[in-house]
């Protein structure tokens, strides 16, 4: 034996020329009738599986998995209907204003209110004044 | 006893060719990694649940830096794995460096599908979910607009549901290695040929597609580097503390695939590679056409040199069909998942996208 042999790095060198030569070759011919095929049996297979499975349970009485599916599907459909209901509420609260912001519109409202009141009784005490009329009359 | 008995294993090995040696070290590392370790842990950043529904869950991550723009940010991930591979582990996660520069991000994590959700189309996930957590992310971010980052089909669909929703506020889009036009699909294309693939009898007896299949999919693509190729590089490897823990993570993330949605499924299979309706305008989702043209947001398009599941001309196919005026498309040499984890994802990918989000999040 060579003093400086390694097993390791030989079997690398081949395993990398032959990985490289193996990956080189599935890409210009790529089994796919194999590969529809084994995809094919395994679905033969799983369904079989699943069908005894299937009449198993139902003799048994125990639910399957699909029963199992039907119900958690209902809690979904629920779940989705919360959450509908949710953004519903959600989307009504951010139209409606906050109620500090509320109440600030109202005062300014009312302050707006109070100076127009003012100014209205202004204008009525100016117009029934007999000075008014006098001085248009001396006009 | 044991103990003793190791002692004088050890020093029996101590006598043998240096080479050799390393070899037994290396064997004893794999056996230690492959056997014994714990599941390493992942999604590192802390979140918080914002909003479910079904199985579907918002997160929102939390961070004491202060939010430095004002648009929010989601990830919407594919319906195949598991998203945490944005946010795989400290130093290594797209999550944390974009939460890191400020960015209010939110996941949406579609969860593990039952058999009662075998039903589930992608018009479901299109129309009713990602419409309703973009809501949600306004709502809880104050914000007027969004941006929204997809990763691999989890881009296709954000795509789609960006063409059929412009009532939305959606500001920016990233694609990450996003698949649009399924033209030439290579191998996936004669692996998914109708002359051999029969779906409807694949979906009508599984219901949910499981993961094991979709891995066994993806892995003929290249069998021999897919299958073998990472336990050789362990081996070589195996004294490197650095690719160890990488190793780790990235098998747990490949071995944590989730069920595919049966009628998802077949839709994902027909429409997209067997019939290639997306990029043709051909697509009809919950009755309505989709027309990539109606996406008017800000893009970023990014593809791996080196990605054989999302080749670059199937992610720059987009590039002419959308309409809007701020787009970039940007081929990136890195792999399918080496875009979102790994040393280059840390210099290329998160700058990258950080950068351009950074000029239009305000």
């Amino acid at each position: 034996m060579a003093p400086n042999f390694n097993f390791y790095e030989m079997w690398k060198d081949y395993y990398s020329q032959y990985s490289n030569l193996f990956d080189d070759q599935i890409t210009k011919q790529f089994p796919a009738q194999a590969v529809g095929q084994m995809v094919e049996m395994n679905v033969q297979i799983k369904k079989m599986l699943n069908e005894t499975t299937e009449r198993y349970y139902e003799f048994v009485n125990l639910p399957s998995r699909n029963d199992l599916g039907h119900i958690s599907s209902q809690i979904v459909n629920i779940d989705a209907k919360v959450d509908d209901l949710e953004e519903v509420i959600q989307e009504s609260k951010d139209n409606q204003k906050e109620p500090v912001e509320l109440q600030r519109e109202i005062t300014n409202l009312k302050k707006d209110m109070k100076s127009l009141d003012t100014k209205l009784n202004q204008i009525l005490t100016l117009l029934n004044s007999p000075k008014v009329t006098n001085a248009k009359g001396s006009v | 006893m044991n103990n003793l008995m190791t002692k004088e294993y050890e020093n029996c090995i101590e006598m043998i060719p240096e080479e050799y040696q390393q070899m037994y070290r290396r064997l004893k590392s794999v056996t230690q990694v492959l056997l014994k370790d714990a599941e390493p842990e992942v999604g590192p950043t802390p979140k918080e649940v914002i909003w479910t529904r079904n199985k579907t869950k918002l997160y929102r991550y939390i961070s004491e830096q202060p939010k430095k723009y004002k648009t929010p940010l989601l990830l919407i991930y594919a319906l195949i794995n598991k998203p945490y591979i944005m946010d795989l582990t400290k130093g290594g996660s797209l999550v944390e460096y974009l939460v890191s520069r400020g960015f209010d991000v939110y996941l949406l994590e579609w969860g593990t599908p039952g058999i009662e959700d075998k039903n589930m189309k992608l018009d479901d996930y299109i129309m009713d979910y990602i419409p309703r957590a973009v809501r949600k992310v306004l709502r809880k971010s104050d914000a007027d607009a969004v941006s929204i980052l997809g990763y691999c089909m989890g881009g296709t669909i954000t795509s789609i549901f960006a063409a059929l929703h412009p009532e939305l506020p959606i500001r920016n889009l990233v694609f990450m290695t996003t698949p649009f036009d399924f033209e030439d699909s290579g191998l996936y294309g004669a692996m998914l040929d109708e002359q051999h693939f029969d779906i409807d009898k694949l979906v009508q007896t599984y219901g949910n597609i499981p993961p094991e299949m979709i891995d066994c999919g993806n892995k003929l693509l290249k069998p021999m580097a897919n299958i073998y190729g990472p336990y050789v590089s362990l081996f070589d490897r195996a004294e490197n503390e650095s690719f160890v823990t990488s190793f780790k993570l990235l098998q747990k993330w490949l071995n944590d695939g989730i069920p595919f949605p049966g009628e998802s499924y077949r839709q994902w299979i027909r429409e997209f590679y067997q019939k290639n309706k997306l990029i043709k305008g051909e697509l009809v989702i919950r009755g309505r056409q989709v027309k990539l043209e109606e996406i008017t947001a800000n893009v970023l398009n990014l593809s791996g040199e080196i990605d054989n599941i999302a080749p670059p001309h199937q992610v720059e196919a987009l590039m002419n069909r959308i309409s809007s005026k701020d787009k970039k498309y940007i081929n990136l040499p890195v792999g399918h998942t080496s875009i979102a984890f790994g040393s280059k994802a840390s210099k290329l990918t998160y700058p990258t996208i950080g950068d351009w989000l950074e000029e239009r999040s305000n």
